[in-house]
């Protein structure tokens, strides 16, 4: 089979695209296990957010609070301790070079995340801030950032 | 690191999808190492040696001839 100059270039055909990259936080889920990723973790996220906003109201006059609490209290972290369950099988899954590009963002998102912790804690510090944990959400779009970055490294 | 591997795959009339495939590897990793900002892990380059019947060393060459660059 011929060598296409188009080969050359990373091409039409590459899952590192932006728009899955930086909406998804993910390369394209062509793979089974990509699409299997995608599915369960959208289905924990689904579950996590449809109890935290209707669930334990709607249980409230059936189940004691005794009950309800430790449960709503615990469906954050059970569903993204899931979720990263499910992302380490992904990333186990995947193609070695992805797999790096990954690796490198996470660092990146380490690094980058934890200065912008201690500054935000020396902030919340002198000024009396109360800071969310939930803040650490917006790691995620940082990662997504840090994912398209680094891909293009190695286009 | 330099490697042949764009002389090897075009002497055995591979397209990058095909070679990738034989590999286990995506065809973005096959690009990458032939445009060298990639070096592969270990078992992929003794991969791609037994599939082309080649010895590892005559196929992936340290640049500067005293173990090469860390960088990819």
């Amino acid at each position: 089979m011929a060598n296409t100059p188009s080969e050359e270039r990373s091409g039409s055909d590459s899952p590192h695209g932006p728009t899955a990259i930086l909406a998804n936080g993910k390369f394209d889920a062509r793979s089974s296990a990509g699409r299997r990723y995608r599915l369960r973790s959208g289905l924990a996220l689904a579950a996590f957010v449809i109890w935290w906003m209707f669930g334990s109201d709607l249980l409230r006059p059936l189940v004691s609070r005794g009950i309800l609490d430790p449960i709503s209290a615990l469906a954050p972290g059970v569903a993204f301790s899931y979720m990263a369950w499910e992302f380490r099988k992904y990333l186990a899954a995947m193609d070695e070079l992805e797999r790096r590009i990954h690796m490198e963002s996470i660092t990146w998102t380490y690094l980058s995340g934890f200065a912008i912790a201690m500054l935000i804690a020396g902030l919340s510090h002198v000024y009396g801030w109360r800071v969310n944990p939930g803040l650490f959400l917006l790691l995620e779009p940082v990662r997504a950032g840090w994912l398209y970055f680094v891909s293009r490294r190695y286009q | 690191m330099k490697n042949e591997l764009r002389v090897l795959r075009a002497r055995h009339h591979l397209s990058q999808a095909e070679l990738a495939e034989k590999l286990g590897v995506s065809r973005q990793t096959v690009n990458a190492i032939e445009t060298g900002r990639y070096d592969p892990s270990l078992s992929l380059a003794f991969k791609v040696a037994a599939l082309f019947g080649q010895p590892i060393e005559e196929i992936f060459r340290a640049e500067n001839g005293a173990g090469g660059s860390d960088e990819a």
